[in-house]
């Protein structure tokens, strides 16, 4: 992972659209919180779509909650292995039911 | 998933139930669900096997396959991928069987590599049913699924399992035979097998190890035939050597690091074990000639080829050790009839340096190579009853002249030498007997080299033996000491009282019990010097009351002035023979008759003595028979034509060697001796312990004295009953096998 971060640092963007066609650009190695989009672009030997266009469009999940989940994973990288206290990840109770079968489809 | 507890929904479980109803219910309305979301799958899986990922949406392909296995289609979907793969591999299979044998490898190769990147890529998708599917039904994961399926139907297949193991074995025997293979294919297949085993190695065991490990076996079987038939051993050794170096190498390159030990144990067994005994036994090139030979370097070789099996060391260890015997004994009896006790003694000493060094350089120090290279020592040694005194013999020639101009450094080694050898000495009373007068020889006389190495000698004994064993050989040199104050004291005595006496006399004191008591056969002294020794006599008793003062005229030296016509020289000579030599101041002509009568010297020493004076190179005496021995009816005369280019001429006494008698009789001593040690021994276990069983008492008793002899148990049994007699013991009334301490 360091390895690949390290040889292309122009592809170290990513890019998700959500079932309305709303664009996030994030980096790569933030998305590694999610186990689904890591093995859709990091398998070592497989190349999909997704990896060769460093896109992915999610048809199920909706634009708020896939910001909810982008804010997730700056949040995740941010405090993982940090010493300092833990703020609440906050959460707008609307999307909640959304966000958590996203969380599960993405295998976050 | 989500690890935050605070930051997850899932702290909400009621919307969560809502939720999944409402989502399941959705999509069962569409009764052909599975078999649309089932086709989807089944054309992306046919890309990917054909290497065409590329064209495939991630995200669809996953998304689908999780709401197939959200919506309980898993198994359906398990079982459909698996029949897909299992016809894939089927084609696959055929089209490996059918390449030509040079491609056989690469293209096995070639396909176990691509399923297993598809594989991975199918898992990959797939990973929300390995997650949950799989978990629940105790299926193997998609990925295992692959391995039985490729092993099945490739690997294990009619057409290819064979193939496989015949092109591997002989890809191997042609490495073997010095060709250059491709390693890096036959690693990457050995390892396909090993992958195959999912989480054992059950598939390369039974697939390529097991038939490797009998073609070696049965290749080095013929090899090692071949070899022995043809080269010497070591040849044979450097070969094995090559050999097993090889397939370590082999090993390393392409196998499984675990066949390592099983690889190892077949060739070793084919190449050494099977032949230890040929390569043992090889006339003219084995451990016997090596032995012979100093060969140090062949030897290693052997001593670390034999470690890698069992047993290996322990036939070669036997075998030097008959051999070390061997060789011990021929010296042991052969020297005994040169009777040479210095090249006797050194010759076993030369023989333990040769193994020491053998042991250091080539058998690394092995700890059962040493003990039994002692043990063969031991045994020889002890095999001559003559080996305590040979011992003292070499040291007590050592120590009077061989030490010469030998740093102290140098000393010490040979003596630590001699003491190695010693220790194999079982009956070391005897030796402490010889080495006593032979010590008091040394002292008497003024023949030691030097003060310190008789010194070190002794020092050593003690931490050898302990205390009791030298305390009487100290006190001889404490009696050396005291003599020298004593004399200061008689002579400035002699200056006070204006006394001279006609001879300067020097008088050593010493302590009976001490020193080898000797037989004191006193002969007959001159009128002047018995005036001397009367007049000490007296001094020193009159310091020492109530000693008894014997004088020894056997042990002391004198310095003579002889007139010769043509010189007058002074002579160094034994007491007796100034005796005798007096004797001739006032008669031309003595016959042995008259010498003996005249001197009263014991025949025995008579016969010596006159032998060292009549010696051809200081012939002070003439004698009338040309014989060499001295018999009875000789005459003697004083020899008017002595000649000597030295002003002192020092009469060698001749080498006394121990004649019959005095060696039994020297025997007798050491056992009467004996008796008494184990008397005392008996009476020390019984004080201890009361009351004791026979065999228990005498097995004491032998582990008490072993240091100083091996005492036999019947002597041991009849200073028992001894001791019963005067009733330091007494036989149990229970038991007669018991013995009581009477106190």
């Amino acid at each position: 992972m360091s390895n690949e971060s390290e040889n292309d640092l122009n592809s170290d963007v990513l890019r998700l659209y959500s079932s309305s066609g709303h664009e996030f650009v994030l980096s790569r190695k933030m998305s590694y919180v999610s186990g689904t989009i890591k093995s859709m672009l990091n398998a070592d030997n497989s190349n999909f779509m997704e990896d060769k266009l460093s896109e992915i469009k999610f048809r199920e999940i909706s634009t708020p909650v896939l910001e909810k989940v982008i804010q997730y994973f700056y949040f995740k990288n941010k405090y993982t292995n940090s010493t300092s206290d833990l703020p609440e990840f906050q959460i707008n109770e609307k999307i909640v039911v959304d966000l958590l079968l996203s969380a599960h489809f993405l295998d976050t | 998933m989500m690890n935050n507890q605070s930051a997850s929904p899932s702290s909400k479980p009621n919307s969560n139930r809502i939720a999944f109803k409402h989502f399941n219910q959705g999509v069962q309305i569409d009764p052909d669900y599975p078999k649309r979301t089932w086709r989807l799958l089944k054309t992306a899986i046919r890309e990917i096997h054909r290497q065409n990922s590329s064209v495939l949406s991630f995200e669809e392909l996953y998304r689908n396959a999780y709401n197939m296995v959200l919506h309980k289609y898993g198994e359906i979907l398990y079982n459909k991928l698996k029949k897909m793969v299992d016809k894939h591999l089927k084609s696959v299979a055929s089209n490996v069987a059918s390449s030509v044998d040079e491609y056989f490898l690469v293209e096995l190769n070639k396909s176990w590599i691509d399923h297993k990147t598809s594989m991975l890529m199918i898992r990959d998708i797939l990973m929300y049913m390995d997650k949950t599917f799989l978990e629940k039904n105790k299926v193997p994961t998609v990925f295992e699924m692959g391995l039985h399926l490729f092993r099945d139907n490739i690997a294990r297949s009619s057409q290819i399992k064979d193939r496989l193991l015949k092109t591997l074995l002989s890809m191997v025997q042609k490495e073997r035979a010095g060709e250059v293979i491709d390693r890096i294919l036959i690693k990457n297949i050995t390892q396909m097998l090993i992958d195959l085993g999912v989480n054992s190695k059950t598939v390369y065991v039974e697939d390529f190890e097991k038939p490797l490990l009998s073609t070696t076996s049965s290749f080095y079987q013929g090899e090692s035939q071949a070899f022995i038939t043809t080269c010497s051993c070591p040849d044979y050794m450097k070969k094995v050597e090559i050999c097993l170096k090889e397939e370590l190498e082999r090993v390393s390159h392409y196998l499984d690091s675990s066949s390592e030990v099983k690889l190892k144990e077949v060739c070793e067994r084919q190449l050494i074990t099977n032949h230890m005994k040929t390569l043992i036994e090889m006339e003219n090139s084995g451990l016997i000639s090596m032995l012979k030979d100093d060969k140090v370097e062949d030897l290693k070789r052997m001593y670390n080829l034999f470690n890698r099996v069992s047993d290996g060391l322990n036939t070669m260890k036997n075998v030097i050790s008959e051999y070390v015997r061997e060789i011990g004994r021929d010296i042991v009896s052969d020297e005994e009839k040169a009777k040479e006790e210095g090249t006797y003694f050194q010759s076993l000493l030369d023989l333990k340096d040769k193994y020491d060094r053998l042991l250091l350089q080539a058998f690394n120090n092995d700890k059962q190579f040493i003990h039994s290279i002692h043990q063969a020592f031991e045994y020889f040694i002890n095999l001559n009853p003559k080996s305590p005194e040979f011992i003292s013999l070499f040291i007590d020639e050592k120590l009077k002249k061989g030490l010469k101009g030998v740093s102290d450094e140098e000393i010490d080694v040979i003596l630590d030498k001699i003491l190695t050898l010693f220790r194999f000495i079982q009956e070391k009373d005897v030796f402490e007997k010889y080495y006593k007068q032979h010590l008091a020889k040394r002292l008497l006389l003024g023949r030691s080299v030097s003060d310190d190495a008789e010194r070190t000698m002794i020092a050593k004994l003690k931490t050898e033996c302990g205390y009791q064993f030298t305390s009487k050989l100290e006190g001889m040199f404490t009696d050396m000491k005291l003599s020298v104050d004593t004399m200061t004291g008689f002579r400035n005595r002699l200056q006070e009282t204006k006394k001279t006496l006609p001879i300067d006399l020097n008088v050593h004191v010493l302590t009976t019990g001490f020193w080898p008591t000797q037989n004191t056969a006193n002969c007959i002294l001159p009128r002047e010097i018995l005036q001397c020794c009367e007049t000490f006599k007296s001094y020193y008793l009159s310091n020492h009351n109530g000693r008894l003062l014997l004088w020894q005229t056997n042990m002391g030296t004198a310095e003579i002035k002889a007139n010769f016509p043509s010189k007058t020289h002074e002579l160094q000579v034994s007491s007796y023979q100034m005796v005798i030599l007096v004797h001739f101041n006032d008669s031309e002509k003595l016959t042995f008759k008259e010498i003996t009568d005249l001197t009263g010297i014991p025949q025995q020493d008579l016969k010596r003595n006159l032998q060292a004076l009549t010696n051809p190179k200081n012939k002070i005496l003439e004698k009338e028979s040309q014989t060499k021995t001295i018999e009875e009816s000789d005459v003697f005369s004083f020899n008017q034509k002595f000649k000597s280019k030295l002003f002192r001429v020092k009469v060698m006494a001749v080498v006394q060697k121990e004649t019959n008698v005095e060696a039994s009789e020297t025997r007798q001593k050491v056992d009467e001796d004996r008796k008494h040690q184990i008397e005392a021994s008996i009476v020390r276990v019984m004080k201890a312990r009361k009351t004791m069983e026979h065999s228990n008492l005498v097995s004491e008793v032998m582990k008490q004295l072993q240091s100083r002899f091996i005492p036999n148990p019947i002597i041991v049994k009849k200073r028992i009953e001894s001791l019963i007699e005067r009733e330091y013991l007494e036989r149990s009334k229970q038991d007669r096998k018991i013995y009581n301490y009477m106190a």
